[in-house]
This record gives C-alpha cells, structure tokens and sequence, in this order.
C-alpha cells in the first residue's frame, strides 16, 4: 500500500544506497505511481485525463490550429480533414475553440477553486481551531452564504461585477467557500481533539504551530480531493451560466458557452454539441475518478476490504 | 433536547436577517432598476417624457427613499408576512409564492425521493464489492451523472423524446392533486435528469460511509454471532451509516429550490426557480426578498430537522 | 397553329376555372383549438400600459379596436367597431360610427362611452402607455362621443399615420365599467372585452387559454373552439414543441434561424409549411455621438463604410432580410427608396474594397495607430453572434472591440442612459406599418431610441412635416428626402439591415395571413383548422 511514509522511506533507503539522487527518485516515483495505478486503476484513468487536460491547456497556443475567435471560414461544416470537429454557426473551427476551451476552464476551474477553498478552507480551519466567538460568528456567516441559493447568488453576481472571464471566476469563488469552509471546519474540529494535537500542547506547541504543523497537514488530503472535485463543479456551474446567459462573454472558447449555442442546432449540426460536450464530461469525469481514488488512498477509516 | 430546539431556532433569526441583508445589497449594487427597465427596454416616448415616467415609477414604488429606510420598511412588513407587491406582476408577491413554492417542493421531493432510492443502494453495493469490477462501474456510472452540465442533460432528454417517440411531456402544469397522472407525466423527466446529477455525491457518502462502519466492532460481533452476511450489512451497517447520508441529503434538499430553475425552463414548469431568475433580471426586488427568503427558511428548517432525525436516529450523540 | 393556341387557352381557363372554384369552395370549418406559444410570461395583462410582444399576444383575441387591419388581407385597414367613418374637409375631425347591437363578453352593452373611457385614459398625460399612448397623444387633442353610437377624434393637426394608429393593435377598446370596477387591466378578471374570443384561463408561467366567444359581433366567427398558448421560455423547448406537433405555428419573437428551420422540415415535412417572413424590424449599429471616439462624424463615417451589411445578413441572419434600406420597400412600398438607388450608396455598395480603403483613412487620420472601443450586446441568442461579427469587420479598419455584454433586461437601461460607446447590435420593431414610424422611433433629437443623442435639425424637421403631410406623393418626396439626407450623413444609428427570419405553420390552418407587423395577425378571428 503506497503511502506518504513509504514513498518517505523508499526515497531514503535510495538515497543511501548512492545511486544519486535524480535516478533514484525517478525510479521511487514511477514504482510509487505504478503501485497507485494499480491499487486504484480508476484513478489512473483520472489522472492520465487530468493530465491530457493540463497539456491541452498549457500547449494551446501550439496544438490550436486557429484562433479561438476566427471566423473566416464557412459556417456549419461537418467534420472533415481541414475541421476535425467541423465549423460553428460563425464558421469557427471547433478543434481551435475545443483547445482553447481547455485553457480558458482550467483556468477559471483552478483559480476559482484555489482561491475559493484555500480562503474557505484557512477560515473554517483556524476558527474551529481556536472556537469560541470567532468560530459561531464565521459559522453565522457561512449559514448566510450557504442559504442563499447557489444559481441566484452566481446570477446576480455576475449581474452586479458585469459579465467578464475574471468576474466569472470571482463569483464561483464566492460560490466555493463556505462549503469548504465548512468542510475543513469539520475535518479539523476531528483532529483537534486527536491524541498527538493534545501531545503537542502539551509539549509546548503554540497554537499556530499545531496549526501548520499538524492540523492542516493532515487536512491535505481533503483538500486534495475538495480540489479536484470543486473544478469539475467549477465547469459545470460556468456551462450552466451560460445557458441563461450570464456566463463568459460569448465569443471566449469556454466549453458551457460552445454547448449552449450548439443546442439550436442539434439535428444539423450536432458535432457544435457533440465535442464540448464530450470535451466537458470527460474532463470532470476524470476529475471526479482522481479525486474518488485520492480519497479512497488517504482515508486510513477506508484502507483493505471487507473480506 | 429542548434547549439544543431553542437554540438552533434562535439561530434562524441572525441567519435569515443576513441573508435578507445579503440579497437586498446585493440587488442594489446590480445596475438598473425596474423603472429604468421598463421604460427604456419599449423606448417609444420621448426622451424628456421616459425621465419623468422613470422619477415617477420611482416615487410610486418607494425607491427614492434611503437604502436603509427601504430595508427597514420591508423588514417590517416581511415579518407582518407582507412581502409587497411584485414591480412586475402589480399582485402581493405571497400570491406569487403561494402559486409557485408548492411546485418546486414537489420537484425537490420527487428529486431526492428517486435520487436516494437509486443512489444508496448503489452506494451499499460498491461499498460491498469494493475494488471490484461492480465498484468500479458504480462509480463510473454516479460520475458520469455529475459530469454533464444539467441543462445539456434536460435538453438531451427532450430531444430524444422528440427524435425517438415523437412525444412530449406536457406542456402546461397541472397540479398533482389535480391530476396526478398529467402531472408526473410532466415532472418525470426534469426529476430523472436532476437525480442522476445528485446521485453522485449521495452513492460516493453511502460507500465510504459503509466501508468506515464495517471495519468498527459491532458489526464484527454481529458476524461473529453467525448472522448472514447479507443481515449483519442491512441491518446493522446500513443503519448507522446512514445518518451522515442523511445530513448531506438534508443539506443539500435545502438547497435544491433554487438549482432548480434550468430544469423549470427546459420543462416549462412554472416554478419558482424560473420566477425568481425572472425577477432578478427585472430587478423586482420584493420578489427576490421574499423568494430568497422563503428558501433560506426552508434551508434551515431542513438542516435542523435532519439533525434533530440525526439524534434521536443515533442515541450517541448527545445535544447540550 | 391557331387552332391549337385556342385550345389551349380555353383548357387552360377551364382547368383554372375548376380549380380555383374548388378552392373557393373548401367552406370554413367550425371546431379546433389552434395551440401556439408565447416566449415570455406577460405577468400583467394591460393592453394600454404594457409594452412587450408577449402581452399583446396574451390579450389579442379578447379585444377589438375601432379599426384593424384586416384579417383576410392584412395590408388593408378595414373597421373593428366602427362600421364605417368619414373625415372633415380640414383633415383634424374623424368621425366614427359605431356598430349596434355589441356586448361585451359579461353581457353589458357596448357603446360609445366605452371608446370614450379608453381614450380618456390612454390620452392622460399621467397615464403611461407606451405603445397607444406614445402614437396617438402627440396628434389626437381628444375624443367626444356624438351619440351613444357615434365617436369623433379631434386631432391636433391633419395627421396623416391616424388610422394607421388606431387600427394598432396595441390600441384596442376596453369597458369602461371594467375600468371603474377594477382601476386597471391588470388581472386575468379584468380581461373583459368585445373580440372573437373570452380569455379562459391564465395560469402564469405555464399556459393562456382563450375560448370562442359565442356572442361575437360579427354573426358565424369565430370558427375556433379556442387558442392555447404554452408559455415555453427556453429555445430548445420551443423548438421541441414544433418538431412534436405540440404547436401548430410560430408567430412569435423570435424567429426561427434556418438550421431550425430545416430540423422541422425533416421532423414534419407534409404537415407544415416553413416559410420566410419579414417582421416589421430593423437590426440596427449604435454609436454614441457625445463621446470619443464617435462624437467624431469622420469616425461615425467610417464605421458605415465599414461594415458589410451584406455580409452580415449572409452570416447572422442566413440571407433572411434586406441590406441597406432604411425603409423596407417591402412593408411601406413606394415610400421606400428604390433598392437599386439604396444598394449603390457607399457603404452598402459591392465590392467594398473602395469603401474600406476610405474608412481605413478616415480613422488612420484620427488615430494613427487605431483605437480601441468598448462594443456593448446584450446577452439575446442571435445578437453575440452579431456583435462578433461586426467586430471583426471593424477591426479591418483599425477600430478594436472589445465585447461588454448585459443581460437582456437591464441592458436597455444601459443603452437608455447612454452608458455605452458602441451597441454592436439592436433590433427595433416597427409598431405600425406608417413610414413615419422609424424617424420618430429613433432618428429625432429626442425619439425614445434616439440612443447614441443624434440631433441634427433637418431630420426633426422633414419627420414632423411628414407627419402632417396628407397628401400621398409629396409625403413620399418628403420621405425619399430624409432617406436620402441619413444614408449619406453620418447618423448615430446605422441601418445594416430589415430582419426577416423562418416561420411556420400547420398545413391544417387557412385563413392565417401574416400583416406587415408581428402584432396585427393573431387575433385568430377568422382562421380555422382543416381536417
């Protein structure tokens, strides 16, 4: 079972053996991930997808046949040799956009999501950490935010900051963080109370230091797979702005917008809708599968089976 | 018991002001205003003729007044239960939310009813089988649910109806008591797409829930007893996972009435997603208050009535 | 070889004889709910108050007017609830007579203090009313009631639109005991008038059901049982609606795009007939003239050379709708320029290498290194497309969009208060079939859609000598002279061009003529549904 301290030790035993650093790390890390791709092939598949994804989007510039908002070809075009994925309703090249698309969601996925459950996550740690007034007050807040409909709030945010990728993003980060506030509130109120947090104060530790040293190391792993999780939620949500018009302006490449505009033409030109959908479903599809097997390796309550 | 009742009721009231506090700002801080709208938005009068029609829409709707006066004001009525008039519809707006909640709780309900049913024995199973090929496509199957934005999902659907069976559902709501058939004739559909989209979160909880509670002892001194395997799972396994399950369920019902409005477009139900977009389009403020309101009620209501299932559910846990 | 030339004549004019016998011999058929959709709910029922397609199209059946135009040829107004009317010598006194014997549709009596009631309140200074009430209170000074079957309008001065305006169906006649009981037209029991049809039943957000109004003044019509309208917001649920048979036509806003169009030709091919139409409805460029860089004529100059209205048309519109014109020779005839005249103006002429080497210095003069605008759109299925296309043209000139877009409410307030450099694209909608309607709409100093605060004198001027003019040729020549005067200057609202788009209709409907505007055909009075 690969685990943080076996990986630790194997790197070690490496290291002293003097095979040299570089050569011996490579080969602890691909041994570490084979172990993972066997013990959760699942999350192998995610990750090789994850993976695809973040090449696409770093790369785009070079993979991209087209600019995202060229229009000079003719409309409607089925998949052919010069259009793999055929044309839009403005003759742009779908493949190009499809790209394009995967830089402009990881971005927005990302940087929302970071953001939003860092901030989130900081707050509903320290305060449950230190509880008292702080913490009913912030939880007071997080009830606020979290009693708000979620599409309501998306809406009129993006009606008061006005429709732009980065408003975009700031209203899905204000979207994010009282769930992941609440979230690691829970997570760190349970190791709190864990015997080694109590041996550290009573060793001495500062509360800040229990903080960072302990408390939110181990709420990592949760973090982890809020992460992965949240950016596929991050897509979705963008996709479903568009459609009530309230998403990325609609000449950027982003995949919600490309799907809504490919539902008034279903029947004649179903490769507008076919590709970002696939696009779309793939990428929170393997986002979900990696953050499942993350969870599933670092939960210790869900290591062995049942048998 | 009754304390924990007390406290957690008392707590709606901070909650609910902020919220109602929250939407009003954030409203007000969105350009545009309903005067501005509708005379603007035919633009056939003359320029002088719509900065008049706009002061005195203004007057007659109490917008001139100060920010925190009109807050003030409708604090005061909501908690009289007068929630105003709507800008648009010219009618008291718990009109609007006597016509409009009953459907979407409907759909909520039906929602969670079919997304729990399918999706916690899912969980069991996988839990079960863990690691094996049925886990496997569990969890393949409750991904790709999440995985499809909802409205592609919706429009998926009635396209399909339409391509493959020529058939619609209906077009016009009919109210369940007054035809249950045409009713869920209508309703069948945006719930199907809806709990697919849910049922993810619900399966993933259910299993890791089940693979926590098996490892713990009551369960291995109930198969140490010699009970089936099957029993010693349902019975004992299942029941106590359950309660997380049932928090998450309860959170996440609370919030159902708003996310709802994509699949009240697509399946032309008239509920109350769609009114409350419509409303924050035309910047119709009493009816954003009081919708918003209304969900933020029930959000809390449902969060503190799972609880309360939670303990009397679970007699470990204890409420000071 | 003469013999045979009459021949063929006489078969021919007997054939044609049978045939067009036999068409006129397919008698109307009484029974049938024609089903239908509007796109958004009304919320308030006020014909007189309201502004949007979707009220007028909740409430048309319901009320008549003191004219309309006519349901067998649309083009013609023809009496509603005047059987007949005269006018002064001087042009300013109409004077209407009534029909008897009408009721409305809770058994009171019709007469002319009805009509009186109606304009009474339309014509109130403190009432508003944006479509009735902003056509007739700059020309009609008030109405008397002569007997209680006779009605006359003073106008302010001869007015040539007048009846053009009170056959709108925006203008219609309502009861003055309604108005005295209820105060206002808001609700689903206030809706009581003298039409073809009752309104059944509204259930907001969901559906509006007419049925036939047994008393209707006009003996044998309707031949409908009813008219249902699903209220069906979203575009995929429209279109789904068609493909399944569960509406029977579309005639509403807005159009169906041709991709649309061809799907529900394969889904139902013999049992609807997908037509092309013009919807009375300008797409038009906005710039702002009290702000750089548009307040510039050389810069508002260039963007008109620049674009391709052409183009566009071929694109966003897919060739559905006429380039160039201000006056659409279609909806207003001879009005209009000839298109021979518009197509050869700069700006609208083919190839456009000369007009955009001309643009490209006009701007090169005033900003060397080009300039970069902020392009507005509101968030509207069709527009995004527009606004990117447009944008692309004029970056071929140096200007460089940028593209801001709104929500499709709020976004009018924006263009009303002028926050705005540049409106990629806006559609206006003509309100009756009058000339004079585009000029008042949105080229005078102070036209409700006079968004970019355009003022030039001449064009205020021939717009209100045109609305007084009655006599047809030199109204025309006035017309021809302010045409001509905007598509050679440099106005802030650009015309690219006269938006047509896809319908449909079930082949069991006869009798459904479209009219030059989208809101003078759906009163339904007499279509009626084949086997």
């Amino acid at each position: 079972m690969a685990n943080r301290t076996d990986v630790a030790v194997t790197i070690a035993r490496g290291a002293r053996i003097g095979v040299g650093p570089s050569p011996g790390l490579t080969r602890t890390l691909a041994r570490g991930l084979t172990r993972f791709a066997v013990r959760q092939p699942l999350g192998a598949i995610g990750g090789l997808i994850v993976l695809a994804l973040t090449v696409t989007a770093t790369f785009a510039p070079q993979l991209a046949p087209h600019g995202a908002k060229d229009a000079a070809f003719t409309q409607y075009l089925a998949p052919s040799a010069e259009f793999p994925m055929g044309t839009d309703q403005l003759g742009r090249d779908i493949l190009s956009r499809v790209i394009w698309g995967a830089r402009l969601s990881l971005y927005v996925g990302v940087v929302s999501v970071a953001v939003g459950i860092t901030l989130g996550g900081l707050c509903g740690v320290v305060t449950a950490y230190f509880g008292g007034l702080t913490d009913s007050a912030s939880q007071r807040v997080v009830d606020v935010l979290m009693a708000l409909p979620p599409i309501v709030l998306a809406l009129a945010l993006m009606a008061a900051l006005g429709q732009s990728v980065n408003n975009v993003i700031i209203a899905l980060t204000i979207l994010l963080t009282p769930t992941a506030a609440r979230t690691l509130r829970s997570v760190a109120l349970s190791i709190k109370e864990s015997p080694y947090v109590e041996a550290a104060r009573a060793a001495g530790c500062t509360h800040w230091r229990v903080i960072f040293l302990h408390v939110l190391p181990n709420s990592f792993a949760t973090y982890i797979v809020l992460f992965t999780v949240n950016v596929g939620y991050a897509i979705v949500v963008e996709a479903a702005l568009s459609f009530l018009g309230l998403g990325a302006p609609a000449d950027e490449p982003s995949w919600g917008g490309m799907l809504t505009a490919g539902t008034q033409a279903m029947e004649s030109a179903p490769w507008m809708i076919f590709f970002p959908g696939l696009a779309i479903s793939l990428t929170v599809f393997g986002l979900n599968l990696l953050g499942d097997a993350i969870r599933d390796l670092t939960d210790p309550r869900l290591r062995g089976g049942l048998g | 018991m009754r304390k924990y009742v007390v406290r957690r009721l008392l707590l709606f009231v901070p909650t609910l002001l902020g919220a109602s506090l929250l939407i009003f700002g954030l409203m007000r801080l969105v350009p545009g205003d309903i005067a501005e709208i509708l005379v603007y938005q035919t633009g056939t009068e003359s320029s002088t003729v719509q900065q008049k029609q706009i002061q005195q829409i203004r007057d007659e709707l109490g917008l001139n007044r100060p920010i925190a006066v009109q807050y003030l004001a409708w604090l005061g009525n909501a908690l009289r239960g007068d929630f105003g008039y709507s800008y648009t519809q010219r009618r008291p707006v718990t009109d609007i939310l006597k016509e409009r909640f009953p459907r979407s709780m409907e759909l909520a309900v039906l929602t969670i009813l079919v997304a729990v049913a399918w999706a916690i024995p899912l969980g069991v199973v996988s839990a079960v089988r863990q690691n094996t090929w049925v886990d496997y496509l569990v969890r393949v199957v409750s991904i790709s649910g999440l995985s499809l934005p909802l409205f592609f999902t919706g429009v998926l659907i009635l396209y399909g109806l339409v391509r493959f069976f020529r058939w619609l559902p209906p077009l016009e709501f009919v109210a369940f008591v007054d035809d249950p058939v045409e009713n869920l004739k209508q309703l069948i559909w945006p719930t199907l797409a809806q709990a697919y989209y849910i049922s993810a979160p619900i399966t993933r909880l259910t299993r890791s829930q089940m693979l926590e509670v098996v490892r713990q002892d009551y369960v291995r001194t109930a198969r140490a007893k010699g009970l089936a395997e099957r029993a010693v799972v349902y019975r004992h396994a299942l029941s106590n996972s359950l309660l997380p399950v049932v928090t998450f369920i309860g959170w996440w019902g609370g919030r159902i009435l708003g996310g709802i409005v994509i699949m009240e477009i697509i399946f032309a139900v008239p509920g109350m997603g769609t009114a409350l977009v419509q409303a924050v389009s035309y910047r119709d403020y009493p009816t954003v208050q009081a919708m918003v309101f209304v969900m933020a009620l029930v959000f809390l209501t449902i969060n503190l009535l799972v609880d309360l299932l939670y303990a009397w559910l679970d007699p470990r846990i204890r409420y000071a | 070889m003469r013999r045979m030339a009459v021949l063929t004549l006489v078969l021919g004019l007997v054939t044609g004889f049978a045939t067009g016998h036999a068409v006129a011999q397919e008698k109307p058929r009484y029974g049938g709910i024609l089903n239908w959709y509007d796109y958004g709910d009304p919320g308030r029922l006020d014909i007189h108050a309201e502004g949007p397609l979707s009220v007028q199209q909740a409430t048309a059946g319901v009320y008549s007017g003191l004219l309309h135009y006519d349901p067998d040829d649309p083009t013609k107004i023809t009496g509603d609830l005047a059987e007949r009317w005269t006018a002064s010598p001087d042009g300013k006194i109409y004077t209407f007579h009534l029909r008897k014997g009408v009721k409305w549709h809770d058994g009171q009596p019709f007469s002319a203090a009805d009509v009186k009631a109606t304009f009474d309140r339309i014509l109130n200074p403190d009432f508003k009313s944006p479509r009735c009430g902003s056509m007739l209170k700059p020309i009609v000074a008030s109405l008397e009631v002569g007997d209680p079957h006779t009605v006359q309008v003073h106008l302010k001065f001869p007015a040539a639109p007048v009846l053009a305006y009170l056959a709108s169906a925006w203008c219609r006649v309502v009861a003055k005991h309604v108005l005295e009981k209820h105060g206002d037209l808001t609700k689903p029991e206030a809706q009581i008038g003298t039409g073809p049809f009752k309104l059944k039943r509204y259930e907001r957000g969901s559906v509006i059901e007419w049925e036939k109004n047994k008393d209707y003044f006009i003996p044998g019509l309707p031949y409908l049982d009813g008219v249902k309208q699903f209220v069906l917001v979203g575009a995929p649920t429209q279109l789904a609606a068609a493909k399944a048979g569960r509406i029977m036509l579309w005639d509403t806003w807005p159009p169906m795009k041709k991709t649309q169009a061809d799907e529900l030709k394969a889904a139902r091919g013999d049992e609807v007939e997908v037509y092309q139409a013009s919807i009375n409805t300008i797409f038009l460029i906005y710039m702002h003239t009290q702000k750089p860089p548009f307040n510039n004529p050389d810069m508002r100059r260039a963007v008109n050379l620049a674009i391709d209205r052409q183009e566009l048309v071929a694109k966003t519109l897919e060739g559905a709708g006429v380039p160039c014109a201000l006056l659409d020779p279609k909806l207003v005839g001879d009005f209009a320029l000839p298109p021979e005249e518009v197509n050869k103006l700069p700006g609208c002429r083919q190839p456009k290498d000369q007009d955009i080497a001309e643009a490209k210095r006009l701007v090169e003069k005033h900003y060397p290194n080009g300039v970069d605008v902020e392009a507005a759109v509101r968030s509207v299925g069709g527009y995004i497309d527009r606004a990117q296309l447009v944008l692309s043209q004029l970056r071929k000139i140096g200007i460089r969009g940028t593209l801001k877009s709104y929500e499709s409410a709020a976004g009018f307030a924006v263009y009303g208060k002028g926050d705005f450099t540049f409106i990629t694209t806006q559609d206006r909608a003509m309100v009756t079939a009058d000339p004079g309607d585009i000029f008042s709409l949105i080229y005078t100093t102070k036209a409700g859609s006079n968004w970019g605060q355009w003022s030039d004198p001449k064009v205020d001027e021939l717009t209100d000598r045109g609305l007084k003019e009655t006599n047809r040729e030199k109204r025309k020549q006035i017309y021809h002279e302010l045409q001509r005067h905007i598509l050679t200057g440099t106005p802030s609202a650009v015309p690219v061009a006269w938006v047509e788009g896809w319908f449909f209709k079930d082949k069991r409907m006869r009798n459904y003529n479209a009219s030059p505007t989208v809101y003078d055909h759906n009163t339904f009075m007499k279509v009626w549904l084949a086997q």
